[in-house]
């Protein structure tokens, strides 16, 4: 492990409903591994990173052997998240808004994953989705 | 998750959901709106007070009940949500549309 790296997890074949128990389960031991990392950055990051999976899981056009993996790091003032997925390449706005209807039932998550970060991405690189999480840390209020 | 539904003296349900309300959970808690409704209740408090996590596909299911409700004259109303609960209704500005009540009691009492 790289020494700046405080704790890593890495949740592979994320493609069930079912894997968003195991993304939990790879939060929780993280936070055992990095208890520095202050209550609210957790709870963002998490909802986050778990918006994203249950997004590629529920949404991502899937092609012969479509496989899912997500990566979680925790360094010196950063969390980050690497989801990549072997789906097509899908269009997306990642600076949409929410519903303008109230009692729309979707469209909130990805406006919800980017606001509980500091910096969300997605690319295509001809094979893969490839998504990136960033959320930065303080200890100091 | 898990639902358990009860019934209060003046007809209403109140739902108390415990675990995650993700994707999963969904069509738990929509049938359970249903049949409450279905029961006669006119008021649906959901008490949240043991969901540890919600994500979009969650807060979808709560507006998915809350307009089963409305379209039959009727209500749905949240209480006792967890931090990340109620951080995801704030960021989603939901919080308008589903106002976090403190008690069950304070949503079954709410005009």
């Amino acid at each position: 492990m790289p020494p700046d790296l405080r704790a890593r997890a890495h949740v592979e074949h994320c493609v069930t409903p079912a894997c968003l128990e195991r993304l939990h389960a790879a939060f929780a031991d993280l936070w055992r591994r990095a208890p520095e990392v202050p209550d609210e950055d957790r709870l963002l990051f998490e909802t986050a990173v778990v918006e994203i999976a249950a997004n590629v899981i529920e949404h991502t056009e899937r092609r012969e052997s479509f496989d899912a993996d997500v990566r979680l790091r925790v360094s010196p003032g950063l969390l980050e998240a690497d989801v990549v997925d072997s789906g097509a390449f899908v269009p997306l706005d990642l600076d949409g808004d929410l519903p303008a209807d109230d009692l729309a039932t979707a469209g909130r998550g990805l406006p919800l994953a980017r606001r509980a970060v500091h910096e969300l991405r997605h690319h295509h690189d001809g094979e893969h989705n490839h998504w990136y999480l960033m959320r930065r840390w303080s200890t100091v209020p | 998750m898990e639902v358990r539904t009860r019934t209060e003296p003046g007809g209403e349900s109140v739902l108390s959901l415990s675990g995650r309300l993700t994707m999963v959970a969904g069509n738990a808690l929509q049938t359970a709106v249903d049949a409450a409704s279905a029961g006669g209740a006119r008021l649906v408090v959901v008490d949240l007070h043991d969901v540890e996590f919600m994500d979009s596909s969650g807060l979808g299911a709560l507006v998915g009940g809350l307009r089963s409700m409305r379209a039959v004259g009727g209500d749905l109303r949240i209480a006792r949500p967890g931090a990340q609960v109620r951080t995801v209704l704030e960021l989603t500005t939901m919080d308008r549309v589903l106002r976090p009540h403190e008690t069950v009691e304070d949503a079954l009492g709410a005009s």
